[in-house]
């Protein structure tokens, strides 16, 4: 590696929003779908995380890791939308107009995202291990990252993910037969 | 490594762990097949998440929200960029050479955006490189207190959801103490806004020194200045408390705490707290404990209050004693010993009847054994358990076997048809065999070809000339169940 590779690669470590967004808003997106399992709430959620985003990327400044930090802000909306659901503080609702939909799609570009047997196999775990089973198989995320996108101790993050698994894969076997 | 170790399998698979121990464990694979199929399983469930589909919105589609969205945050916008190949692709974990292959090479391109012209700008090419370089590439830089450095902290806390993680973060690390914490990781802390007074050490805590009598005259002094102070201070707590007026339970003027909570702010009079504190007895024995004082208006409120709370309390256990009166009664009718023929969608909620210990519905057959291949008649059925709600016209399209785990063996029924699900009835006959009858289903002779046996099901043969009328040969004596699960329809047998 020359030094104007190592310069381009040093400055430009982190992807800015634009890159960010088209990169990775489908994953993020059939991310958070498995999570809440409803699209429209999955559609809904994760156009709120990329303008969450968008917020770190005000007066030119790149977040540390950005990818990371998107996947922790996607978990955490969709784990407080299981926890609530679409409730809203009442001055949440008179103070915000609803934001109208950015991205529009068909519906034959989501059927990736219907119903299948690993989702409902996916359904019999709990949050946590949902969390960290996609975030390292699904969404192709490192033990470093895991742990950090799902907000949990980096030594936590192999044990978890082996009941994960060894949970999903009963579950799978289940309901496939 | 001598001993198995499943926990290492994980991370072993995700290739996490140093070069030793993942030489170790693979020297351990080659001697334990338990371990290689326990390894094998964490490798299925890994696939088979991995190949979950994924959304797959084209760039076009993608592009005008990434305007709205660039303009609600307020961005200053001046590149774009183009990234060739399909978006939904994930990139393999670092280091993970083995996995994530189908989802390396995009299988599914969406149409390819139209190559927007790139603005001059020293960066624009090196965006490129950094977003794939970040986003797959195994030699981006991961900054280890990254996490705490992000460019807005304010912003991080002003939402409730980064709150939440925020704080399970910092639980998490004090818990498992894997980083210390230091001022320069988490930021300096603030001052107590109100910070304890300084120590107060009264007079005759200081150390003294000199001979015994310089020692007994300090103690003297001692004791009378604290005996001083406490006569000073019992009349500044009495003289509030008699002088009290209305008007000073809005005065601004701070009173001592003890004052304070022998006037509390009960409503009542000031004379009548006065009798209170002051004539009441202290309570010197159990007696003391025992006696009631006389009801004030506040009293009188509060026993309202504890009347209220009586009622409510008698109101729900009133409730409590309905429902759990409604249940029993209800289970009692339930009870009974009449199978249902509802379509249930867990076969191992359905009653699994083992042959020692489930009662014998039908009385033991007088007659001999039917010949092998007849039909069993249906009263020489015992344990018998029914699916279904009266449907017909379906169709066996395929039978396979398996095991759902917890040594149970599962024989699915593939059904193709519409409508409620056809009446089944499932028995053991007097020849030891399992009877199925399902008269709303049709079947093939092919279907039945391939079926090789499973678990202790050793044959299956049609015995009725229509529908389904099969004859399960068994080995043993397995208890068994039978239900119907939805999407696709299938009837499910299990034994065990």
């Amino acid at each position: 590696m020359n030094e104007i590779s190592l310069a381009l690669n040093l400055s430009s470590a982190e992807p800015d929003f634009d890159s960010l967004f088209l990169g990775q808003f489908n994953q993020v997106f059939s991310y958070v779908h498995r999570l809440v399992g409803d699209v429209s709430a999955a559609h809904r959620l994760s156009e709120e995380t990329f303008d969450e985003m968008a917020r770190y990327y005000r007066k030119s400044r790149t977040p540390h890791q950005p990818r990371t930090l998107l996947y922790l802000l996607a978990t955490a909306r969709a784990r407080d939308y299981l926890r609530r659901g679409d409730k809203q503080p009442w001055w949440r609702r008179l103070l915000r107009a609803p934001a109208q939909p950015a991205v529009e799609f068909t519906e034959a570009e989501v059927v990736g995202l219907t119903n299948d047997t690993g989702q409902r196999a996916l359904g019999t775990l709990e949050f946590g291990e949902r969390v960290v089973l996609l975030l390292r198989d699904y969404c192709g995320l490192t033990y470093d990252e895991v742990a950090r996108a799902a907000a949990i101790g980096r030594t936590s993050v192999p044990r978890d993910l082996d009941r994960a698994r060894h949970e999903f894969k009963q579950a799978y076997d289940y309901i496939r037969f | 490594m001598k001993k198995c170790q499943p926990r290492a399998l994980t991370p072993f698979l995700d290739r996490e762990l140093s070069d030793d121990l993942r030489e170790e464990i693979s020297d351990h694979l080659r001697r334990c097949p338990t371990c290689g199929t326990l390894l094998d399983e964490l490798h299925l469930a890994s696939q088979q998440v991995r190949s979950m589909g994924r959304a797959e919105i084209p760039r076009t589609a993608l592009q005008p929200a990434l305007e709205v969205l660039a303009d609600r945050a307020g961005l200053v916008r001046g590149r774009a960029i183009n990234l060739p190949g399909t978006i939904a692709t994930v990139g393999p974990p670092r280091g993970d050479s083995n996995a994530h292959t189908e989802e390396a090479k995009p299988t599914s391109k969406p149409p390819e955006a139209p190559e927007a012209p790139e603005p001059p700008g020293p960066l624009a090419g090196s965006t490129v490189l950094g977003s794939e370089a970040s986003s797959s590439g195994p030699d981006a830089p991961l900054s280890a207190t990254a996490m705490y450095e992000w460019s807005d902290p304010e912003q991080m806390h002003s939402t409730e959801a980064s709150t939440i993680s925020d704080r399970e973060e910092m639980e998490t690390t004090q818990v498992e103490q894997e980083l210390p914490l230091t001022s320069d990781r988490y930021g300096v802390l603030p001052e107590h806004p109100n910070p304890p007074p300084a120590e107060i050490r009264p007079p005759w805590m200081e150390p003294a020194t000199g001979e015994d009598d310089d020692l007994d005259e300090v103690g003297r002094r001692a004791i009378d200045e604290s005996i001083g102070a406490a006569e000073e201070t019992a009349t500044a707590h009495d003289q509030p408390a008699r002088e009290i007026e209305p008007s000073d339970y809005t005065a601004e003027t701070p009173k001592p705490e003890s004052a304070g909570r022998e006037v509390a702010p009960t409503g009542l009079e000031p004379d009548r707290v006065d009798s209170q504190s002051v004539e009441a007895p202290p309570p010197t024995g159990p007696e003391g404990f025992w006696s009631r004082p006389a009801p004030t208006p506040a009293a009188v409120g509060s026993g309202l209050g504890s009347l209220r709370t009586q009622l409510r309390i008698g109101l729900v256990s009133a409730l409590v004693l309905i429902v759990l009166a409604a249940a029993i009664l209800y289970a009692g009718r339930t009870a009974r010993p009449v199978s249902t023929g509802s379509t249930r969608s867990t076969p191992t909620h359905q009653s699994t009847r083992s042959p020692a210990t489930s009662p014998t519905q039908t009385t033991a057959p007088s007659v001999a054994p039917s010949a092998p291949g007849a039909p069993a008649p249906a009263g020489q059925l015992t344990e018998v358990v029914t699916a279904g709600s009266g449907g017909s016209g379906w169709h066996l399209s395929r039978v396979r076997s398996g095991s759902p785990g917890g040594g149970v063996t599962r024989i699915v029924f593939d059904l193709e048809g519409g409508g409620p699900a056809p009446d089944a009835r499932l028995g053991r006959g007097p020849d030891g065999a399992v009877y199925l009858t399902a008269a709303g289903i049709s079947i093939s002779p092919a279907e039945m070809s391939g079926f090789a046996g499973a678990g202790p099901i050793t044959g299956m043969t049609q015995t009725g000339p229509s529908g389904l009328a099969l004859k399960l040969a068994t080995s043993g004596n397995p208890g068994f169940s039978m239900g119907y699960l939805s999407a696709p329809t299938r009837l499910v047998l299990d034994f065990k």
